[in-house]
């Protein structure tokens, strides 16, 4: 189970309201490789890996995502506080105002929402660890992109964390996957399939 | 409601302190996951628990609840009405 701690993982205090700016972060919500699908894949993924040093990697990184969800959601709050709809219409978070308000709405950047199609649960160690080394460096890469667009160091900050927990978590994935290896048979040079077939 | 400080709950300088410790222990844990023999990163885990414990005592005390197993008063729920995080 799950208890929720009320306090967020790395301060999220922003002065300035700035729609341009919800408009993009909120993929990092909802989008292709945004938190809420971060926290779905490596949640889901724990039930099939047949090794409990791996089941403890999904775990934590999994429910630090659950927090980092609740960071984006901060920081898109926040930024769409007490905004005048004259600044809202001119600026490109119009569209996703005209259906969610001001609410905080898991969907990408493009408007689409969010959708367990953006996930993988193969039930195989290899193919899940593989998958999960990719979605930490496409998550960084996205924040890379926000951190190309944004100057306020308000919002920069937490996303800089938020930038910097995908690379501690692609080191920890390439730790299972390296230990997932080492634990197969030697002769399985291919590495195929260990925790049905055998 | 007990009288705690309303102020919000992400620039307080104990919360600051809270996170940052906290912060340390989940980075520990990930990496003892990985690397459950490092005696190095065990004994770094063992020194902060106890100042977290300290830490969320103190801030509980000023400001409500952290978790729902935090509401000390026997007169009031204070759960729900503290501040949410995303307040400023």
């Amino acid at each position: 189970m799950w208890i929720y701690e009320k306090k967020l993982q790395f301060p999220v205090k922003i002065k300035n309201p700035d729609a341009r700016a919800a408009s993009i972060i909120v993929s990092q919500l909802g989008g292709p490789d945004g938190e809420l699908a971060a926290s779905m894949r490596y949640l889901n993924q724990r039930f099939s890996m047949p090794d409990r040093k791996i089941v403890g990697i999904l775990t934590d990184v999994g429910t630090e995502e659950l927090a980092h969800l609740e960071m984006v959601g901060s920081i898109l709050t926040q930024l769409t506080k007490n905004l005048p709809v004259s600044e809202i219409e001119s600026s490109p978070f119009a569209q996703y105002f005209v259906d969610h308000t001001a609410g905080v709405y898991p969907a990408s950047a493009a408007g689409v929402p969010a959708d367990m199609k953006y996930i993988g649960v193969k039930g195989d160690v290899i193919a899940d660890l593989n998958e999960d080394l990719a979605a930490e460096q496409k998550a960084r890469v996205t924040y890379d992109n926000i951190l190309r667009m944004i100057d306020d160091p308000d919002i920069r900050e937490p996303i800089k964390f938020l930038r910097e927990r995908e690379l501690v978590h692609y080191q920890r994935f390439a730790d299972a996957l390296r230990h997932a290896q080492e634990s197969m048979n030697s002769k399985n040079f291919y590495a195929t399939n260990p925790s049905f077939d055998n | 409601m007990m009288n705690y400080n309303g102020n919000s709950r992400n620039s307080d300088a104990l919360m600051k302190k809270l996170q940052g410790v906290e912060f340390v222990l989940y980075e520990l844990t990930l990496y003892l996951d990985a690397y459950p023999e490092s005696k190095e990163a065990l004994a770094l885990y063992h020194s902060l628990l106890d100042a977290r414990r300290k830490l969320v005592a103190e801030y509980q005390a000023k400001h409500g609840p952290l978790t729902m197993y935090g509401n000390e008063s026997t007169t009031s729920w204070d759960w729900a009405s503290t501040p949410w995080p995303w307040e400023t």
